[in-house]
């Protein structure tokens, strides 16, 4: 066998079935073929080193959107927990009105000497419309057309309504349900007492 | 997989742990990059997300079916990025020798310093060739397999891989013997 032939037949692909009869008598074609097993073992060890890289978590989290998106069938999850958001919402709401109590008990104590009528208004049960909030304060006015408010009932507990002054009998149920307007931006704009 | 087909999301994150790794290193090997790799290993499955129902099992493994995506998306990278490749390849060429100026780089082959420069060997092979080593030698994938991924013959794989580790010890020898004189001068700022 002459070194072409032998190098033709791509021994160094052959493994262990490589023929070796041609290198035991050629010494260069040897040199070589020590040198294509050195690589194959190279090659080998890089392999066995990267074994363990793969694609980040990232990958896998973006597929899942990708798939619900297309798929549609999985629901969202501020539509899967609406009851939560709500709760939360609810949370929020009767932490900004007992936050805000001290000042609008002022407010509601000057508003009340400036306008009398303000207790024909507490004697009401519900005021059907939707009131602006903060209430009272002078950049309130014109709150419906200012953005395209978002609407969420909660219930909202009927203390921190009196506190804030809003027309609430102090009698009945200890939660009044509420549908709250929501800006844009997140804050809130309104609010209308169901009844 | 015809569950995965079906939009069954964990069949289908199933079968992406399953296969993302091979992709991904695939991608790895044959850019050198991670982000790139990255990106490939993504874009081969939302193809598959949405182009899944053309795989047939009559005419290859889904193995093939995903190597064959992923090589078509590895070498769209290649051919927009080669000026980039060209620039690096430049600075390759100085590492790895300076890498191989001490030792043989075939005994070095088996020390953490000649895999590096094997790596960058196999990175600058032309890429009909780098891609039949990463496939056959770094993934173990087989002639055949390769052979679907690569859509050409048996034959075809063989000739590319003994030509590929042809050009491999070339690579690696040229770095053995260039005396320290063939170092590219540094490029001054000034």
């Amino acid at each position: 066998m002459t070194c072409d032939e032998f190098w033709n037949q791509m021994p160094e692909l052959a493994g262990a079935a490589a023929p070796l009869d041609h290198v035991q008598q050629c010494p260069s074609c040897a040199q070589l073929f020590e040198r294509q097993r050195a690589l194959s073992a190279g090659l080998r060890r890089m392999a066995r080193e990267l074994e363990p890289r793969e694609a980040p978590p990232a990958v896998e989290a973006r597929l899942r959107n990708a798939l619900r998106v297309q798929t549609g069938g999985t629901p969202r999850p501020l539509r899967r927990y609406w009851w939560a958001w709500a709760s939360a919402a609810a949370l929020i709401v009767a932490a900004f009105f007992l936050t805000l109590e001290p000042r609008m008990e002022r407010n509601r104590l000057a508003d009340s000497r400036l306008r009398p009528a303000q207790s024909d208004l507490e004697s009401a049960d519900f005021d059907p419309d939707f009131i602006p909030l903060p209430f009272g304060a002078a950049d309130s006015a014109g709150w419906e057309t200012a953005d395209d408010p978002d609407l969420v009932q909660v219930e909202v507990p009927r203390s921190a309504l009196i506190a804030l002054g809003l027309p609430v009998t102090e009698t009945g149920a200890p939660r009044v349900e509420a549908v709250l307007a929501l800006g844009s931006d997140g804050t809130l704009r309104g609010i209308e007492l169901v009844q | 997989m015809r569950r995965a087909q079906d939009g069954d999301e964990e069949a289908f994150i199933q079968l992406y742990r399953r296969r993302q790794g091979a992709i991904y290193r695939f991608a790895y090997h044959m850019t050198g990059s991670a982000a790139t790799a990255e990106d490939v290993a993504q874009d081969v499955f939302l193809a598959l997300m949405k182009t899944g129902g053309s795989f047939d099992p009559a005419r290859g493994s889904l193995s093939a079916y995903l190597f064959g995506i992923a090589r078509k998306l590895v070498l769209r990278h290649l051919d927009r990025s080669r000026y980039l490749i060209a620039l690096d390849s430049e600075g390759q060429d100085v590492a790895m020798t300076r890498l191989a100026l001490s030792t043989d780089p075939m005994v070095d082959l088996m020390r953490r310093e000649g895999l590096e420069q094997l790596r960058q060997a196999v990175l600058t092979l032309p890429k009909r060739y780098r891609e039949v080593v990463a496939l056959c030698d770094l993934q173990e994938m087989d002639y055949v397999a390769a052979a679907a991924t690569l859509d050409c013959p048996v034959g075809t794989v063989r000739s590319r891989l003994h030509r590929a580790r042809g050009l491999l010890l070339e690579k690696l020898q040229k770095q053995e013997v260039r005396p320290v004189g063939a170092l590219k001068p540094a490029r001054s700022l000034i």
